[in-house]
């Protein structure tokens, strides 16, 4: 019992004293006294330490649902409000008959669906808290519609509690608005009136999800300057206007299912991180440079590379263990001087590359690769013609094209190769 | 090729860890097997393994299932070997996917246990600081209380309501707005 008893004096001090020494009776012996008939077996949940029930149970619930167990018994009354994570979801105010009916395209609250959702996020993040304590995660998920009157104003009452961890979802939702621009179709992040204060609010964040916002130069700009320690930042479902991205903190990048506003033909997306270790850039992301070196890099993935930038790129993803490059031009590769050594490559994906003449410039590229094991290659061509791709692993008596013949004879030069898929 | 090999084999004996469960039994792990466990990576640290390390609060039962887990994802944790990186460079990338979904079918697989032991094992994972396990198994409890009724999660968890009428009508009433 040692760590329960270790466990115990991390609870938060909001919670009622009172309530160690009847949580303690209870936990030794339950004692029925309502009119319930006592149910067979231990009530194992409620014996859990309460750092536990907090941090690990509680807080993986919106606060609705959690601030519901308040009534589970005495055990339950106060330990909802020790729960680190602010977790609002406006979809949990429809009524539920809307949903039932599939009627979800629309997800406008009533009337008084929205007077209850505004009580709700007062008392949840209210304006006049005069030592609100700090947060580990707050998550916050609004539609579109709503976002201007009351999605930024929770951001930055919740941020003003310096989470760890942040998670912003906007559903786009605007269906009835007629298309009028980028900026006002996704709600921009973080608008006019946050940055002022992210400087002080962002100190602990180490995580950010943001999904279903239109993020321009201004969230470069914060980002640069304003999160001095955010490790891990994901976007998935936004619009970016922004051509350079740059923070000294950051050792993961996801951007998934978002579109680049711009040019993809002329606009290249310049990334300034050099402490960066995973990076990842899906769905018609604009070609990537690299500025400066990225000597923590792990994995590198779809990233699509610069036409005519191919060495100066390949130069700064080199300590990679994994890359996954797409729309490689390898033969602008052959001209170069100095082809860089990829001294921890592992795995390498290519991915509707041009891998050269006879598979010259692939060949190069794996004598470049000592450690790799493992090569993947999907509609890749050899200098004009097109091979569409087949999942075909070592499956011999197959009939194969010049193109195949060439990889597989570059790929029997490599020694520490394992395995090759194309 | 034979001495690098039998000089790899020599630094993995080395590196082994002996923990002793609640009912004296003992379990033979590997260092990066073990130290998934924050705690006894933070024994290691301070040098205290030697002859083994006792584990008062878990069972052999308990035990070998948290063995278990942390030698599947310690494989997975290996790839990231040299790095300072705690970021699974494997979720990244396509090639790895088939390895990631069967590291997905393992953990599901891994919380098919009754309730007891699913409990038994929040509570080994706290005491050993493994933060993998402990979400892994509390995901678990919170995605089954996720929108339940009150009366629905004491039926459930066997919570035996100890408060009074006139109590549990205060407690509606202050957080009246989550009972709407």
């Amino acid at each position: 019992m040692s760590e329960k008893q270790e466990r115990v004096h991390c609870i938060p001090t909001n919670t009622e004293p009172r309530l160690d020494a009847r949580r303690a009776s209870i936990a030794l012996k339950p004692q029925p006294h309502t009119m319930e008939t006592p149910t067979t077996g231990d009530d194992r949940l409620s014996e859990l330490p309460d750092c536990v029930l907090t941090h690990n149970v509680l807080s993986r619930l919106t606060s609705l649902q959690a601030a519901r167990t308040s009534v589970l018994s005495r055990r339950w009354r106060h330990l909802w409000r020790a729960v680190p994570c602010v977790d609002i979801d406006q979809r949990e105010f429809r009524a539920s008959e809307a949903i039932a009916s599939g009627n979800d395209e629309k997800p406008r609250l009533s009337a008084e669906e929205s007077e209850a959702f505004e009580d709700l996020c007062e008392k949840l993040l209210p304006l006049l808290d005069a030592t609100p304590p700090p947060l580990d995660t707050l998550r916050l998920h609004v539609s579109c519609r709503d976002f201007r009157s009351i999605g930024r104003r929770l951001a930055r009452r919740g941020l003003a509690r310096r989470p760890v961890e942040f998670h912003l979802r906007c559903d786009c939702d605007n269906f009835d608005v007629p298309y009028d621009g980028f900026v006002d179709w996704y709600p921009s992040f973080p608008g006019l009136t946050l940055p002022r204060h992210l400087g002080a609010f962002a100190c602990r964040l180490r995580t950010m999800r943001l999904s279903g916002l239109g993020l321009a130069d201004d969230f470069a700009d914060c980002l640069a300057k304003d999160f001095p320690v955010l490790e891990d930042l994901q976007l998935e479902g936004c619009k970016y206007e922004f051509r350079r991205l740059a923070s000294r903190s950051l050792r993961k990048l996801f951007i998934d299912d978002s579109c680049f506003r711009g040019y993809i033909d002329n606009d290249v997306l310049a990334i300034a991180a050099p402490r960066i270790a995973s990076l990842r850039i899906d769905a018609r992301p604009p070609p990537v440079t690299v500025v400066g070196e990225m000597p923590d890099l792990v994995a590198a993935a779809s990233l699509t590379t610069p036409s005519g930038g191919e060495l100066s790129l390949l130069r700064s993803l080199r300590h990679a263990r994994t890359l996954g490059l797409s729309k490689l031009s390898t033969t602008a590769l052959l001209g170069g001087v100095d082809f860089p050594v990829f001294g921890n490559l592992r795995t390498l994906l290519l991915y509707r590359c041009d891998v050269g003449l006879g598979c010259q410039a692939l060949r190069r590229f794996l004598r470049s690769a000592p450690c790799l094991e493992a090569l993947t290659l999907r509609y890749c061509s050899c200098s004009g013609g097109s091979s569409r791709s087949r999942k075909r692993k070592a499956r011999s008596g197959e009939k194969a094209s010049d193109h195949n013949y060439w990889c597989i004879r570059t790929a029997c030069e490599c020694m520490s190769l394992k395995s090759i898929e194309h | 090729m034979a001495s690098a090999g039998s000089g790899d084999e020599k630094a993995a004996a080395a590196a082994m860890i002996t923990l002793i469960s609640s009912d004296n039994e003992k379990f033979e792990v590997t260092e990066a097997t073990a130290t998934l466990s924050q705690t006894i990576r933070h024994m290691i640290e301070d040098g205290c393994t030697d002859g083994g390390v006792p584990l008062p609060n878990v069972t052999s039962k308990i035990l070998a299932r948290v063995i278990e887990y942390c030698k599947k994802h310690a494989t997975a944790a290996a790839g990231e070997e040299g790095s300072s990186s705690s970021f699974s460079d494997a979720a990244f990338l396509e090639v790895d996917r088939a390895f990631l979904e069967e590291l997905e079918e393992f953990d599901d697989a891994f919380l098919e246990v009754d309730r007891a032991t699913l409990f038994d094992l929040i509570l080994a994972a706290n005491y050993l600081d493994i933060k993998g396990l402990l979400n892994l198994t509390c995901q678990k409890v919170a995605d089954s209380v996720k929108g339940k009724t009150p009366e629905q999660i004491r039926e459930m968890y066997n919570i035996v309501n100890d408060l009074t009428p006139e109590e549990e009508a205060e407690i509606r009433r202050e957080t009246q707005w989550a009972f709407e």
